[in-house]
């Protein structure tokens, strides 16, 4: 899919400097939920695509969280009886 | 891999990571495949780190837990991407243990998610009874991407019982989309031999010659001869196919070497074959030659070509910039084997052609030493 840029020869300098500010935003927070420095060419992403990236990153690791405790607690569930007590206090150690 | 198939196989990757269909990702066009990969091995560690705690816990409570217990908890509660997630923290002989008792595609489906950098004790310990229906089901899948990033950890038995039950069209896609191609060679070193003319013949009639000519340019020499050879003997039309595919995609840098580790006989049984003589080949083998730098693996494919192929060599050749050249007359002055060829073209080139060469020559310095030659 082509990407569309701006020519910003015809946007105002100011709007200029606002986009660029509003990129560097975006990039800010993808870093923030990857937890370290972005490669150059994704920090030079524009900054639409970076929010949208930093948002699935943002829910990936929600639901990840998420499942896994959902998933340790119905696993408890399926153990039989004896096993449960042992098992639930190494979960919970 | 061209950047734009990589990119492309980057893009599915991380959507994987993510847990989300490709379409919901950006087109990240403004960033190379690398930086993605990048990204993806960033937001790999950001995911495993973060569980690490926890899925300690559940690798230390999995070994109180009978294996066939396990598996029915892996299956009806946890999924295939946290049992992904979980394999790396669970002991190695405990998760080849459960991963024996769950179905081909469950395990298919958590191979898609696994990071193999992080589960490469427990790859090396899979016996070929979960490697290969695993491998057939991904094929099934058309998971090539998938198995390319698994390949470099397999240990070399599973790998060539898996590679005896995957057609040749899977084999030259997931060869094609590979992440450690520095272990092609190897790999291929463990095929059977008798595969490499259906191999050839796939790509002939899947016109898959992109794959199989990147596949060729990561095998060693002693590797390529005897493809060259196979090659060779396929035919005609199979060797038309390949030289229009090397035209089209200006594939020819990846072709040469291939030509040149060919047998004498093959050699002359490929320059014989109508598509390589045509005024379209020879353009596109004698630039590429000069601007890569493979007159050395284009020297018996000129000295094999008929004598009305050499003069459309010639043409192609004198139609070259002075600077371009320079660096081939330089190394075919100093390389027996190259020389001749060369000069043969010199010689059945037009006045102002040879003019070139001369110029060429004289930009190196090399000019006295090219008159010696012809003379």
């Amino acid at each position: 899919m082509p990407l569309i840029v701006a020519p910003t020869t015809d946007i105002p300098g100011r709007a200029v400097a606002g986009m660029a500010r509003v990129a560097i935003v975006s990039a800010q927070r993808l870093a923030a939920e990857l937890g370290a420095e972005l490669p150059a060419g994704v920090a030079a992403l524009p900054a639409a695509e970076l929010a949208v990236l930093a948002d699935l990153v943002r829910d990936a690791r929600r639901t990840q969280a998420a499942d896994l405790a959902r998933a340790t607690d119905e696993g408890l569930r399926f153990l039989p009886r004896l096993l449960r007590g042992p098992v639930k206090a190494v979960l919970l150690r | 891999m061209t950047e734009v198939l990589q990119h492309r196989a980057e893009r599915l990757k991380l959507a994987r990571l993510l847990d989300v269909d490709v379409d919901r990702l950006p087109p990240l066009t403004g960033a190379p495949a690398a930086d993605l990969a990048e990204l993806r091995e960033r937001l790999t560690d950001r995911l495993f780190d973060e569980s690490t705690r926890v899925l300690g816990r559940v690798a230390a409570a999995s070994r109180l837990v009978p294996s066939p217990i396990v598996a029915g908890v892996a299956t009806k509660v946890f999924g295939p991407l946290l049992c992904a997630r979980a394999a790396a923290a669970i002991d190695p002989d405990k998760a080849i243990d459960v991963g024996s008792r769950l179905p081909a595609p469950f395990l298919a489906d958590v191979t898609v998610q696994l990071d193999p950098r992080r589960v490469a004790p427990m790859i090396a310990g899979v016996p070929e009874s979960l490697t290969v229906p695993v491998a057939t089901e991904l094929a099934r899948r058309g998971e090539h991407v998938t198995m390319g990033r698994f390949l470099a950890y397999v240990p070399d038995e599973p790998l060539r019982t898996a590679m005896g039950v995957l057609d040749d069209e899977t084999m030259l896609r997931v060869a094609f989309v590979l992440e450690h191609k520095d272990r092609l060679d190897h790999a291929v070193g463990l095929l059977d031999p008798a595969r490499l003319p259906g191999i050839l013949r796939c790509a002939a009639e899947q016109d898959l010659w992109p794959e199989a000519l990147d596949l060729l340019g990561h095998l060693s020499e002693e590797r390529l001869g005897p493809i060259a050879d196979q090659l060779a003997g396929l035919g005609d039309d199979v060797v038309a196919g390949l030289v229009e595919a090397a035209c089209a995609g200006g594939l020819w840098a990846g072709l040469l070497p291939v030509v040149r580790h060919a047998s004498p006989e093959a050699c002359r049984r490929l320059a014989a074959a109508p598509a390589f003589t045509t005024q379209r080949a020879l353009e596109g083998i004698v630039e590429t030659a000069a601007t890569e730098g493979l007159w050395p693996d284009l020297a018996p494919l000129l000295a094999a070509l008929p004598a009305r192929a050499r003069t459309r060599a010639a043409a192609a050749a004198g139609r070259l910039d002075p600077e371009v050249l320079a660096p081939v007359v330089e190394r075919a002055l100093d390389d027996d084997a190259a020389r001749a060829p060369l000069l043969d073209l010199v010689e059945r080139m037009r006045p102002a052609a040879r003019a070139r060469v001369r110029e060429a020559a004289a930009l190196v310095g090399r000019a006295e030493d090219l008159e010696a030659a012809l003379a």
